[in-house]
């Protein structure tokens, strides 16, 4: 499923202090892709996710996936936008404490009329032996793992991961962008991935880079460095 | 698939499970005390309906001094109503001191229900009414010796007339102690003294749907053909005026709505409590509601989510307090009623609005506040979820602490941090307290009503004459009197109340303090009808005779200290012209010792103990109760304060783990989070304790709008000493439950969850 940014605004504040933080975003993404967003902090390019998310709504500009469009959404549609299209993951895992590794994920997948099998998919995250654990007997590199199998039961059409490695070590982060790869190969979900870390664009077919509210920069990666080999 | 969130929930409560039985605790006691009550004055109402009907209960009665004629029964009986002679015998010193009145068999009104064993068949046999039988201690079998005739029990009943033991319709309190009723077959009445019996007669409307102002209209009738057969009765009462059978109508009336709105405050309280505590779990779980919102969680299931807790424990305790409430409860509530009343054998029922009242509108309480709350908190974006930002609209401004030292300035941190909690923690300490002071004040405020009695009524002997009797020998000191009772409007009750009028000597032994006015319609008010009607020097006061329905209106030039009745006094020779009556006429003695009167001329005898002895004996029918409400409040009290102050605790875990990495000890700790708890509860305890007193006086106002008297709010100073005291241990025991647990808190807390 396609996903097109058209012409969008968003501002903070008011009077002196508006700051407008996206000034105007337009591109498209395409089904199965893997796109990086890249940019210095304060660039915009958090809001673009949110935005894209249906967390926060665009002060003009909507986004279209495949035949549904945010703009005058009420909240309910928002609900059933994110519950249908999306799932997230960011840089805190946020994972329900008193539920174990399998339960935080079945969370995800009672949303869906058609989740992914819970057992391959613990299998494929490397998590099927620690399932029936609770998060605080885990590491972190196995709790982000819990947190994208949260996003990816659903099946989404698109899988949006805001800084997925910020919070975790050199060797960890590159577990986890390989996950990120092996998905994308396996489900085929368009993957966003807002990042700080230059080094990751290399794995991704597309790259936006943003600066100041705007996308300079929209690079299509015509050879692609496998997430087990990216440096940084 | 069943919602994985749900698993949560039973975690939740086995990690929490203090927390939840607290509340599971107040809730389910609040919810036994409030059905069992309620089912039991449910049951009560029925039996007393049935009593109405079936045992044929009088709508009023006369008494004359001798027996009236058949032409005249029939005379009455062509006012569409029934009558019937109950006649009885007075006996004045049963069992010493008691009064008893033992009536002649009754068949066609006011029929008695047999509690145990059987009405008389034969002459020597007497059932006596199930509460004088218990207080004086005699049993089925037992012999009885009445005026030089002896008897044998043999049962115990509950006479439709008498459900309260009033022995004067104008007394304020029942008197169980020193007042009874018996009943005997006409052969065994007929073995007492002709020459002492008092004729009574009771009646009962063939229709009884009448309205009050038609049965009022028929007492009327009743009294003019009286009058026009030159029958002066001695007494007349209509059932509504008559204590006896009306007060446990009315005080059933007023206690079913007190014991809701006390049922209803306390759930709106724990619900409060609830919103706090679910509002402190969604504080630290933000961050996951957020996620969970970015995942098509809609906000509606999330409430849900953090409702369910409440609901779930509100169910479970509506349902054991309920089965408790009608089963463990039952019979200590129907003891309130047996210890206090006397009435036939309650039979229990399953009552729809008492199950509505105590169990569904609870359980509808409690969802409602916390869906309005979670609403509220829950109306922020998913973002601001995510972000921990949780404050709604323009970032609040921080309270600025520059003053005192760090503990301090950290101290009163945590304060207005935990404000919601604290709050809380205010509201059930006014609770408790109140209650506390209820329980603990009533009777100190029970003795000081008696010896304000004791003091203010200054003779010793009052005797009520059936007519006039010159005493011309005597040591005693003694005074002529006019009493009568006229009525005047209770404006809070909307109903008529009893005013003593009472003609004194103007150059009275006995009120030596009076300055009584010359003029013959104005008059001096005894302190207690100035303090329950509101009424000052200068007011005027309109009066109303209850038999003849003439009108007065007294003048009030001053108010006298005198507790004992609600009453007007003035010159004799005054009040006797205003009645229009001879100017010299009496109908009453007063004396500092026993007077040498017939017992033919006396038509009522009260001594200073009678007045006295009756409000203690009050007292005591409410004694188990008092000590049920003293437990109650300091249960509530610890668990409100245990639960409050444990999720200040929780809430500052983190903080208080950094502390430790910091170098602080576990006293430093304390210190600064469980000082600020303290300081918190002796300024709630503090403050509490004087809008209780506002609270409990203005609770007086109606309370003694029941009864017929006035008792002034007083209670003693250690009281309040000993509910601060009680407070302040309970919660030091609280305390140490608490420095324990922070002692427990790791310093991993705050290096492991950091995110």
């Amino acid at each position: 499923m396609d996903l097109k940014c058209n012409d969008i605004k968003k501002a903070y504040g008011e009077g002196e202090a508006r700051q407008e933080v996206l000034r105007g975003i337009n591109c498209e993404i395409h089904s199965g892709e893997i796109c990086v967003l890249l940019g210095t902090s304060g660039s915009g390019k958090s809001t673009l996710l949110n935005i894209i998310g249906g967390i926060e709504t665009a002060d003009s500009g909507c986004i279209d996936i495949g035949d549904e469009c945010t703009e005058n959404m009420s909240e309910k549609d928002l609900d059933k936008y994110r519950r249908n299209n999306l799932g997230f993951v960011f840089q805190f895992y946020n994972l329900i404490p008193n539920l174990t590794i399998k339960e935080n994920i079945e969370v995800s997948a009672y949303l869906s009329k058609n989740p992914l099998e819970i057992n391959e998919l613990l299998k494929t995250l490397g998590l099927y032996d620690h399932k029936d654990k609770f998060p605080n007997q885990v590491s972190g590199g196995q709790q982000q793992r819990c947190a994208i199998g949260r996003a990816l039961i659903k099946n989404p059409s698109v899988l949006l991961c805001d800084e997925p490695t910020g919070a975790l070590d050199y060797k960890t982060s590159k577990e986890i962008l390989e996950l990120i790869e092996k998905v994308n190969e396996k489900y085929h979900n368009t993957i966003i991935i807002v990042t700080h870390n230059d080094a990751i664009k290399n794995m991704a077919h597309r790259v936006l880079k943003l600066r100041d509210g705007i996308i300079y920069k929209d690079i299509i990666n015509e050879t692609r460095t496998p997430a087990i080999e990216l440096e940084w | 698939m069943r919602n994985p969130l749900l698993k949560r929930i039973p975690r939740d409560f086995r990690k929490n499970w203090s927390k939840y039985l607290g509340l599971f605790l107040i809730l389910s006691l609040t919810i036994m005390i409030g059905s069992a009550f309620s089912s039991t004055l449910e049951s009560t109402v029925r039996i007393m309906n049935t009593v109405e009907t079936d045992n044929r209960l009088e709508n009023g009665f006369f008494e004359t001094s001798s027996p009236i004629s058949d032409d005249l029964i029939s005379q009455l009986e062509e006012l569409e109503l029934e009558i019937a002679a109950i006649n009885y015998q007075r006996i004045n010193d049963f069992d010493k001191s008691a009064k008893l009145l033992v009536f002649d068999e009754r068949r066609k009104i006011d029929i008695p229900s047999i509690f145990d064993g059987k009405l008389p068949e034969s002459p020597n046999e007497i059932a006596f009414d199930r509460i004088a039988a218990r207080e004086h201690g005699l049993k089925i079998g037992s012999e009885v010796n009445l005026n030089g005739q002896s008897f044998t029990l043999c049962g115990t009943v509950a006479f439709p007339d008498y459900n309260s033991l009033f022995a004067n319709n104008s007394d304020m309190v029942m008197n169980t102690t020193d007042f009874g009723v018996a009943v005997v077959n006409h052969e065994g009445f007929e073995r007492f003294d002709k020459e002492c019996t008092v004729y009574r007669y009771a009646y009962r409307f063939r229709n009884q749907d009448l309205s009050d102002s038609e049965k009022a209209d028929k007492a009327e009738e009743i009294i003019k053909t009286l009058y026009s057969n030159m029958i002066v009765p001695g007494d007349f009462l209509t059932a509504e005026a008559n204590q006896s059978i009306s007060f446990l109508k009315n005080d059933i009336g007023k206690d079913g709505p007190m014991m809701e709105v006390f049922v209803y405050i306390l759930i709106a309280v724990i619900a409060f409590v609830f919103a706090v505590l679910t509002n402190n779990t969604i504080d630290s779980e933000a961050p996951i509601i957020g996620t969970l919102r970015s995942l098509g969680y809609s906000k509606h299931e999330i409430i849900i989510h953090y409702l369910m807790p409440s609901v779930i424990v509100t169910l479970v305790a509506s349902l054991v307090g309920n089965i408790i409430g009608y089963t463990l409860m039952l019979n200590p509530m129907y003891d309130l009623y047996y210890t206090t009343y006397s009435v036939p054998k309650i039979i229990t029922v399953f009552s729809v609005p008492a199950f509505i009242k105590t169990t569904l509108i609870p359980v509808i309480i409690m969802p409602v506040i916390n869906i309005l709350m979670l609403r509220s908190k829950l109306s922020l974006s998913p973002l601001k979820f995510l972000r921990h930002d949780l404050k709604k609209g323009k970032t609040r401004r921080t309270v600025r602490l520059t003053r005192g030292s760090f503990p301090t300035r950290f101290r009163l941190r945590v304060i207005l941090q935990n404000k919601g909690s604290y709050i809380m923690l205010f509201f059930g300490i006014i609770i408790s307290t109140l209650l506390l002071i209820f329980g603990m004040g009533l009777a100190p405020m029970f003795d000081n009503y008696v010896d304000s009695i004791a003091d203010s009524v200054t003779f010793e002997n009052q005797y009520l004459l059936k007519t006039e009797y010159e005493i011309t020998d005597s040591d005693a000191v003694f005074e002529k009197a006019e009493v009568t009772t006229l009525k005047t409007n209770y404006s809070l009750t909307d109903k008529d109340i009893d005013v003593s009028m009472l003609g004194i000597e103007p150059d009275s032994n006995f009120f030596r303090e009076i300055n009584l006015p010359p003029a013959e319609n104005e008059g001096i008010i005894s302190s207690a009808m100035a303090n329950k009607l509101g009424l000052k020097a200068g007011d005027s006061v309109k009066l109303t005779h209850p038999y003849s329905g003439e009108e007065y209106t007294i003048k009030i030039s001053g108010i006298y200290e005198y507790s004992g009745t609600i009453g007007i006094f003035l010159k004799r020779s005054n009040l006797n012209k205003l009645l229009a009556n001879n100017e010299d006429a009496y109908n009453c003695y007063i004396s500092d010792s026993k007077l040498d009167i017939p017992e033919a001329v006396i038509a009522k005898y009260i001594t200073k103990k009678d007045m006295c002895g009756a409000a203690k004996q009050m007292l005591s029918s409410f004694d188990s109760i008092l000590k049920l409400v003293n437990i109650f409040s300091v249960v509530i009290y610890m668990i409100l304060l245990f639960i409050l102050t444990k999720a200040v605790i929780e809430k500052n875990a983190l903080s208080i783990s950094y502390l430790k990495i910091f170098g602080y000890d576990n006293k430093e700790i304390n210190k600064i989070f469980l000082r600020a708890t303290s300081i918190t509860v002796i300024i709630s305890l503090a403050i509490a304790i004087p809008i209780d007193i506002m609270l409990i006086k203005l609770l007086m106002v109606y309370i003694t709008a029941m009864i017929e008297g006035y008792i002034s709010f007083w209670v003693p100073s250690r009281i309040y000493l000993l509910i601060a005291v009680i407070c302040i241990c309970a919660y030091y025991i609280i305390n140490a439950i608490h420095v324990r647990s922070i002692r427990k808190i790791p310093m991993q807390e705050a290096l492991k969850c950091r995110e």
